[in-house]
């Protein structure tokens, strides 16, 4: 009930303010029409000007009463339709206007034409005005309906095209900006990751190859051009060179009178900038270092790396940062180098092949497996043995015999991740696979056959055909070296077996 | 909407875009990404995605398409070209024969190209010094620019590397045009420093430095004292300078910066 109180007493108001619109609205045409010009109104009254002009065809009714005003109404129409309304409304006021003016104007010139008497036309107006009027009316308001539509779609149209044009430059700015962040990312040298990459290649039982990984990084983030690595020895109290990148520096240094030296001593970085501040370093300078930091194994003291010659664009305080975490990272690779240098590679060798033994391999692979419990990575074993390696013996020598073997565990070596050692019989060498799985052993296994059979055996010029047979274990679950090796043996005397088959068949 | 990693509603459409990106186009660059959001085909967190995942080049394993993208590029600059071609000589002392092939071929492709505008521009660079008109000396500036580059690419072959440097020292010296702009000045100093000629150079730009007030001949002056390891003679040279005034870009000041703390 409140509600149809509420909207009849809403009524007058909205009426009111429907009204308002409306008025709004015409002047708004009125207004878009004055923005079109005065054209279409100037060519509207022309049309309802002239039209009428026809009547000097028919001197008995040059204003076309007869026909009850058919050109003129049809004009104020076509004018409306074409023009909008306004034109249209004035092409038929002049229409109107002509109808009497014309023959007037006739007659007052002396034309032979027989005016339509004003009453007589008035008379026969109403109707076809008031349709003329209604059609104009008609015509007009659907042409300026529709012209006021075809505005309203241009304008969102020219809005659309701007927004696009704009959306356009946004999409070119973001993929320039894109292009330089990535160009930017792509040519970072500092980045964890690919510090992370070069420090993995750190990690190797075998001190070169470690040293080598920390120049190479080294020298990629720093850029240096000369670069070295120096051990202290304690038997002769001096700095021995381990490894280098670069022209070859001193092989020795003394421990005193040198920037490596006091470097070494006082386990403090050097850095080029000090000299002008150490008066002690300018003394010892001999131009050799630009970065020089010392290096541990583990908690002990190892040596010196010295960067001798790098970019000048990148000495700065954040490449010798990186430079002081990249030592830092060196640390723990190096202790695992030096360890197995001073447990495996000092001990007794075979004289011959220079391979250490079936001890060495045990003991290494008992602590490799507990290690690995730890890190749960892989760890695999491959054994080869020479088949028909007496005969070698017998026919040759035992030396040259153990050569070939030798030149075998150096090939398969090389390459790779991998540590030879001497099994229990001169002719079976076993390979210790880090981080290698029973796959990555298989595959260790076929690369070796190809090695053997590819490769060119000779002794004293004699072509010699080799024959191997392989046995290969992968650390599992509680893996212990005993079972390791028994499991490799295993496979071992089956190869041998297969390969003795063969011969006989 | 929350735009904190840890949840929040973009967040979670990011996540659900990873979920099913199988379904949507496969875009292989950033660029492709947003030209495919553009297109409908894919959705904005696409291109999020592929922008963020853009990761160094020298990362290893190295990312063999990108690499080769990144080569065939038309416009690759120096510096991409150099350190492309550090990643390819690394490359190439792998055991993987195959990659080792691959990065062969693409340092023959990115040495052909510098090789090729040295190429193209000798005979405009011996036209203008028969000429002898010139103007400002750009044939021989350009052709010298183009040897010191190419000397570098060839960086790991110091007897190749210094052949180039040697002949865009002699192409700059010869030209009287290109030495005396500060550009053609200054590569004839870059020349003689990657010749390892630092007293020459020092020699050179001791005669320029009271004319020229720039920062980019304080630069070289201070990496000629550096390769001679002499931290004195660097701080000599920027002592009472303004680095600020010196017009220099914002990394070399801060390089400059760092020897005056």
């Amino acid at each position: 009930m409140s509600s149809a109180v509420g909207l009849m007493a809403g009524g007058p108001a909205r009426r009111q303010a429907g009204f308002a619109c409306g008025v709004a609205g015409n002047l708004r045409r009125l207004a878009s029409m004055k923005k079109e010009g005065a054209g279409p109104w100037i060519e509207g009254a022309a049309v309802g000007l002239l039209v009428p002009l026809l009547g000097l065809a028919a001197p008995g009714d040059p204003s076309f009463a007869g026909a009850a005003f058919f050109p003129q109404a049809l004009a104020s129409v076509l004018a409306a339709a074409l023009l909008g309304l306004g034109p249209g409304m004035a092409a038929l006021a002049a229409s109107a206007l002509s109808s009497w003016l014309w023959p007037l104007a006739a007659a007052a010139l002396g034309a032979a034409l027989v005016p339509s008497p004003a009453p007589e036309l008035l008379a026969a107006a109403p109707l076809p005005a008031a349709a003329a009027l209604a059609a104009a009316a008609a015509a007009g308001s659907l042409r300026d309906a529709q012209e006021r539509r075809r505005a309203r779609l241009m304008r969102r149209f020219r809005e659309l095209v701007h927004r696009d044009t704009r959306l356009s430059r946004m999409t070119d700015t973001l993929i320039i900006l894109n292009e330089e962040l990535e160009t930017k990312v792509a040519s970072q040298r500092e980045s964890v990751s690919t510090l992370y990459s070069r420090i993995r290649k750190m990690d190797s039982p075998i001190l070169e190859e470690s040293l080598a990984g920390l120049l190479g990084a080294v020298r990629f983030f720093a850029q240096a051009d000369l670069a070295s690595v120096y051990e202290y020895d304690r038997g002769s109290g001096s700095l021995v060179l381990r490894a280098c990148v670069g022209r070859e520096p001193p092989k020795l240094l003394p421990a005193e009178g040198c920037i490596e030296g006091w470097v070494y001593r006082n386990e403090a970085a050097f850095s080029l900038r000090m000299l002008g501040s150490y008066p002690n370093l300018e003394r010892m300078d001999e131009r050799r270092s630009v970065l020089a930091y010392p290096l541990k194994a583990g908690e002990l003291s190892f040596g010196v790396l010295n960067v001798e010659s790098m970019s000048f664009y990148r000495y700065n305080p954040v490449t010798e940062k990186n430079l002081e975490i990249i030592v830092a990272l060196a640390a723990g690779y190096l202790k695992k180098a030096v360890d197995f240098r001073e447990r495996v590679l000092r001990r007794p060798r075979n004289e011959i092949t220079g391979l250490p033994g079936y001890v060495e391999l045990s003991r290494l692979l008992g602590e490799e497996l507990s290690r690995r419990k730890v890190l749960r990575s892989s760890l695999s074993v491959v054994l080869v043995e020479l088949l028909g390696f007496q005969e070698l013996v017998f026919a040759h020598s035992g030396i040259k015999a153990l050569g070939l073997v030798k030149e075998l565990a150096q090939a398969a070596s090389r390459g790779g991740h991998v540590l030879a050692f001497h099994y229990k019989e001169e002719s079976q060498v076993a390979f210790l696979l880090p981080g290698v799985d029973r796959d990555g052993a298989a595959l260790f296994c076929l690369e070796a056959t190809e090695i053997v059979a590819s490769g060119e055996w000779r002794i004293e010029g004699e072509a010699l055909r080799l024959e191997p047979a392989f046995g290969i274990a992968a650390a599992g679950e509680g893996s212990e070296p005993a079972s390791l090796l028994a499991e490799a043996e295993r496979i071992l005397a089956l190869s041998r077996q297969s390969a003795a088959a063969r011969g006989g068949g | 909407m929350s735009r904190h990693p840890a949840g929040g509603g973009d967040s979670a459409r990011g996540f659900d875009y990873i979920r099913s990106m199988g379904s949507y186009y496969a875009s292989r660059t950033p660029r492709a990404a947003l030209l495919a959001v553009e297109e409908g085909a894919a959705p904005i967190e696409s291109f999020a995605y592929k922008v963020l995942s853009s990761k160094p080049l020298f990362e290893e394993p190295y990312n063999l398409e990108e690499l080769e993208r990144v080569l065939a590029h038309p416009g690759l600059s120096l510096g991409d070209a150099m350190l492309l071609s550090e990643i390819f000589a690394d490359m190439t002392k792998g055991p993987d024969k195959e990659l080792a092939l691959f990065a062969a071929e693409s340092l023959g492709a990115l040495e052909g190209r510098w090789a090729r505008r040295v190429e193209a521009l000798r005979p405009v660079a011996l036209d203008a010094a028969e000429a002898e008109s010139c103007p400002e000396g750009e044939g021989g500036f350009a052709f010298a620019r183009a040897l010191f580059e190419y000397a570098l690419l060839e960086g790991r072959y110091a007897s190749i590397r210094n052949y180039y440097l040697r002949e865009a020292y002699y192409v700059l010296s010869s030209s009287a045009e290109a030495c005396a702009s500060a550009e053609g000045f200054d590569l004839r100093i870059r020349c003689l420093l990657h010749l390892g000629l630092v007293d020459q150079a020092e020699a050179v730009i001791a005669s320029e430095l009271g004319k020229r007030g720039d920062g980019e001949l304080l630069v070289l002056a201070a990496e000629a004292a550096f390769a001679r390891k002499d931290p004195r003679r660097i701080r000599e040279l920027l002592a009472g300078r303004e680095l600020a005034e010196l017009g220099l870009d914002p990394d070399r000041e801060h390089l400059l910066r760092g020897w005056t703390a």
